[in-house]
């Protein structure tokens, strides 16, 4: 009896874990050379574009809801679960004061766009979805950071 | 009254022109909204909440209920207009009105104007105060937001920037215009209407933010107000109703408020603190703050928040049931406890035990009320 309370607690811990263990990487269309920080990462994406150190002003390409890549990205990045950045933005809109990016379905889409535009942008891909001929600007860890 | 007209409809012919020069293809448009519903209940009946007009300690639905739309379009790259009206209930019945509604020109990236009904950023929540599902409680702190006397918009201009300052984002918001508001006493005895007219006024508001976990501002306004109070009461046995119009020119009125917000590790911690100051006219002048503190477990979040309104030397409040001088509000101050609780991503349910205490110039008119509130916020 313990023994299946045990398997069982382990179970329970286990399965409500994430099931997305591998990295989250960070491309781009950025004409001008230059790194982009994770602070830079936190603010294109929290203020929908910011002018980053090297004078570009760069904005983000993100999912829609319900989509497991985002979810694990905005609790990597910054500690945010889908009803906290529901809440943030809320904020945003309802006071006029921003909208959030521009997102789409999948990775494909979002790389579609990224490639049909001049207008620097970012997105955030599976590490095992980049394809051979792109440069990761950052790769985010699977710890959180604040 | 003419004059707003005439604005309103200089207004909406910039926008036509704007639309009407803007690419043939019909701009498109993002519809959100939000609500939410709630009763509260008090055991005293000269409970009063300011904010809302309304008072008493029967079971009411209208002060926290209320739902919203929110519309936006980017007619060009630059221009956008976007606009918020929300139904909402007062003492008598529900009415619909536009929270804001402007032009925007986005200068560069970093820089924006706008033109029409602007949002007053005067306190920390006082642009978002409609918008339940946005904040911890259930309603923003009434010692506090009592104080803006419902001014959420004026009908003018404001510009705003955000740059990135060292490891934050600093934001700035300069904004000039005027306003109408009209507020109808709740004393069962007596029928007053206050009829409030606020012109150039002008302020500014700065805040700096770091990735949402913690925001510090402060805002300063200023603007001439008068106010007209028209009382209707009865006049001896006869059935006879007195009726009186006063006349106030208040002057110069001057608003401050400074307040932060932490959300770290779970932990989240607001307070602020405001002043209301009306040159000449002491009486209605007043201060407040309030301090609140919640720790998140998951989707439940207790929290316990401390207000407190005060003034040199007492406030418009008038006792419902004693309407004279040495009835004057001296103070007022709230305990509360609280529970959020995010029961889908766009619905959160919350709970509040409040126990406000009201003191007067003469204490025998002190009294303490207990509120208790439940209230569903949502957004679509």
């Amino acid at each position: 009896m313990v023994d299946k309370i045990l398997l069982f607690l382990f179970l329970s811990v286990f399965l409500t874990q994430s099931a997305f263990c591998e990295g989250i990487v960070i491309i781009g269309n950025l004409p001008r050379e230059g790194k982009i920080t994770l602070e830079e990462i936190k603010k294109i994406y929290l203020e929908n574009g910011v002018r980053i150190s090297s004078g570009q002003f760069v904005q983000p390409i993100d999912y829609y809801e319900e989509n497991e890549l985002r979810d694990e990205f905005y609790k990597r990045t910054f500690e945010k679960n889908r009803a906290q950045l529901k809440s943030y933005w809320a904020r945003r809109i309802f006071t006029g004061k921003g909208t959030p990016p521009k997102s789409f379905s999948n990775t494909k889409e979002a790389r579609t766009f990224l490639k049909s535009t001049s207008t620097p942008f970012i997105m955030y891909l599976k590490e095992s979805d980049l394809e051979k001929n792109e440069a990761v600007i950052l790769k985010i860890t699977d710890s959180p950071t604040q | 009254m003419r004059n707003t007209t005439l604005k309103t409809s200089i207004l909406l012919m910039i926008i036509c022109g704007l639309l009407s020069t803007a690419n043939a293809a019909v701009p498109e448009i993002e519809i959100r909204g939000f609500g939410s519903a709630g009763f509260i209940k008090s055991d005293h009946e000269s409970f009063y909440l300011e904010e809302f007009q309304t008072n008493g300690s029967k079971l009411t639905f209208s002060p926290d209920t209320r739902i919203g739309l929110n519309l936006n379009s980017n007619f060009s790259k630059d221009w956008n207009v976007t606009a918020q009206f929300t139904a909402k209930g007062d003492t008598k019945n529900y009415t619909t009105f536009l929270d804001w509604g402007f032009v925007s020109y986005q200068v560069i990236p970093e820089i924006a104007f706008r033109l029409g009904k602007v949002t007053t950023p005067l306190w920390l929540y006082s642009q978002q105060i409609n918008i339940g599902y946005s904040y911890l409680w259930i309603r923003p702190p009434v010692e506090v937001y009592s104080l803006l006397n419902g001014v959420k918009s004026l009908n003018g201009a404001s510009a705003l920037s955000s740059f990135m300052l060292g490891s934050g984002v600093l934001s700035t918001e300069v904004f000039v215009g005027e306003t109408n508001l009209k507020s109808e006493g709740t004393n069962p005895s007596q029928k007053q209407i206050t009829y409030l007219n606020i012109k150039d006024a002008v302020g500014l508001d700065v805040s700096f933010s770091k990735n949402d976990n913690w925001t510090l501002h402060a805002s300063y306004a200023r603007a001439k107000t008068d106010a007209k109070i028209e009382s209707n009461y009865p006049f001896g046995s006869g059935g006879l109703n007195y009726t009186s119009v006063t006349q106030l020119n208040l002057g110069s009125t001057h608003f401050f408020s400074a307040g932060g917000k932490v959300d770290i590790k779970n932990f989240l911690f607001t307070g602020e603190f405001a002043r209301r100051l009306i040159a000449g006219q002491s009486l209605q002048s007043a201060s407040a703050w309030y301090a609140t503190a919640g720790y998140r477990f998951g989707k439940l979040t207790p929290y316990y928040s401390y207000s407190w309104l005060g003034s040199l030397r007492g406030s418009y409040y008038i006792h419902p049931s004693y309407p004279t001088v040495s009835s004057l509000k001296k103070e007022q101050f709230s305990h509360l406890i609280g529970l959020n609780t995010q029961i889908h991503d766009s619905v959160v349910l919350k709970g509040e035990i409040q126990r406000t205490q009201y003191e007067f110039l003469n204490s025998v008119f002190d009294f303490k009320a207990n509120i208790i509130s439940f209230c569903v916020d949502f957004i679509f």
